[in-house]
């Protein structure tokens, strides 16, 4: 079903995000062996400022298929921020095996370096474009100084010490598994050995997380050719083997606790965790994957911290984790890792991790948490249907 | 209620003495501080505008380092049964009591502010 995938990622690229996208799209027909005039759904994510530097896009998968030149049946943008990804491929194979099309291209990226550019940070835009509305309680939301999302997963990680007694080490060791994991990874632009030390001895952002645990945002885009159409494919036919999504679309200071996400929700029983020989889990902070390997089931809750110890996460160990680094070391194109830890699979799957391939990788369970302040949860299992 | 007279409502408690107004539910007795012209737990229309003592509880907080400044933010618990974020002005941890002050900021938002007591 996934035919073809392909990426193209840059620190800082100086042409227009619609030549990234197309480039990226065509690389990705190229795998799947199909031409763009077999397209009949794009499914798309956009964040706000992403696209040339304008605030947003006016009709975005018009405008995209303005510029490719294609007439898709059928247009749909998804809204979960770094887990629409996920829900693209679910949603991709639902709509072709209920006949309504046979080849759907997902579409994930655009441009961080404009926003990055002006100092801000996505989920903070309205410091770059005062017109955008961020809640609808904006009033009294946006008089106060905040560093989002850096900061809201700030609050999350200091509550998490507070309640369960996680520590900075804990949180750094997640990043030095992933950094040995992106050693070999032909995609990563950190690669360099890390240890403990150096990641708590970078500077502290908004405490307790410090540089070295936080996504660096870049440029680049994912596509992501899902169709029946797989003869001209070399690709595995990988399926969808379980999938859920939750919503908690409440400000977290109206969450009962900071502590949990929606993953809790969307993976809860979805798919039995010892048949997976890879995880590939949203880690746009550190903190981000502690509490998904709580909030899927790896490890109860408050555990979190203990479970990297116990546990070897590189792609090498007994719990593989973002085996091929994650986007703490690719980087985050335009603010969404989705893409990232999603091409991760596929390439395991298909057995295309070169130096960082865990071996007779057969499932990957991947979980997606994005949206203002981590509103949103996908889980999606893939495998070969046996 | 409309959200403009709800707006209205805190606008007037906000400029009176940089007290905290909340809405609290009178059908479920639930609080809230990010306003609706509806309860958002049990639906209720019967909703009325309160002023909070602003005493609560640090639930959390992060001191932010960016380009040379430092500041502090966050999330009280108030003592009425609901959380806002805020701005702390001096160091504070996890529990710590604190009082909790809005001040406008312009014409259309307003600081929310919280020191230890
Ligand atoms: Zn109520």
């Amino acid at each position: 079903m996934i035919v073809g995938f392909a990426s193209n990622l840059y620190k800082k690229y100086e042409g227009s995000t619609f030549e990234i996208l197309a480039d990226t799209l065509f690389s990705a027909l190229d795998v799947a062996g199909l031409n763009k005039d077999e397209i009949d759904g794009l499914f798309l994510t956009a964040l706000p400022g992403t696209f040339d530097s304008y605030a947003a896009l006016h009709f975005p998968t018009t405008q995209i298929a303005q510029y490719l030149g294609i007439k898709p049946k059928f247009t749909t943008v998804f809204d979960y921020g770094g887990a629409s990804a996920l829900s693209m491929i679910y949603h991709a194979y639902k709509t072709i095996k209920a006949g309504e099309g046979d080849t759907i291209a997902c579409i994930v990226g655009g441009k961080a370096s404009d926003i990055r550019g002006k100092g801000v940070t996505v989920d903070a835009i309205d410091k770059a474009y005062p017109d955008v509305s961020l809640t609808p309680f904006d009033r009294l939301f946006r008089g106060l100084n905040d560093l989002n999302p850096v900061s809201d997963y700030a609050l999350v990680a200091n509550r998490h010490m507070y309640l369960f007694g996680s520590t900075d080490e804990q949180r750094a060791l997640i990043a030095v598994r992933q950094r040995f994991n992106a050693q070999n990874n032909e995609k990563a632009i950190y690669r360099d050995p890390l240890t403990v030390e150096q990641v708590l001895k970078s500077s502290i952002v908004a405490e307790p997380l410090r540089l070295l645990e936080i996504v660096y945002p870049i440029d680049g885009f994912h596509v992501f050719i899902v169709s029946k159409r797989a003869s001209k494919s070399s690709l595995r036919p990988i399926e969808v083997l379980a999938y859920g999504e939750a919503h908690w679309t409440v400000m977290p200071a109206e969450l009962d606790d900071i502590v949990y996400t929606p993953a809790v929700q969307s993976a809860k029983g979805i798919f039995d965790l010892n048949k997976v020989d890879s995880f590939e889990l949203y880690d746009s902070f550190t903190i981000t994957v502690m509490l998904q390997v709580e909030d899927i089931g790896l490890i109860e809750k408050g555990k979190g911290g203990e479970f990297f110890e116990k546990h070897d996460t590189t792609y090498l160990g007994d719990i593989p984790i973002n085996t091929g680094g994650g986007s703490l070391n690719t980087g985050q194109p335009a603010y969404m890792s989705g893409g990232v830890i999603l091409e991760e699979a596929l390439l395991q799957l298909n057995n295309m991790a070169k130096g960082h391939q865990v071996k007779d990788a057969d499932t990957v369970f991947l979980n997606g948490i994005g949206g203002w302040n981590r509103a949103h949860s996908v889980s999606l299992v893939l495998g070969e249907a046996k | 209620m409309n959200l403009d007279e709800i707006y209205a409502k805190y606008d007037k408690i906000i400029r009176e003495d940089s007290s905290l107004p909340y809405i609290k539910c009178n059908n479920c007795n639930s609080t809230f501080f990010y306003p609706r012209h509806f309860c958002p737990k049990c639906g209720s229309n019967n909703i009325e505008v309160m002023r909070s003592s602003g005493i609560g509880k640090v639930f959390s907080w992060t001191k932010i380092y960016r380009k040379g400044d430092k500041w502090i933010y966050g999330i009280v618990e108030l003592e009425e049964g609901f959380k806002v974020y805020c701005n702390f002005t001096e160091d504070i941890k996890i529990g710590d009591k604190v009082k909790v002050k809005v001040v406008p900021k312009d014409d259309r938002y307003y600081s929310i502010i919280a020191s230890k007591i």
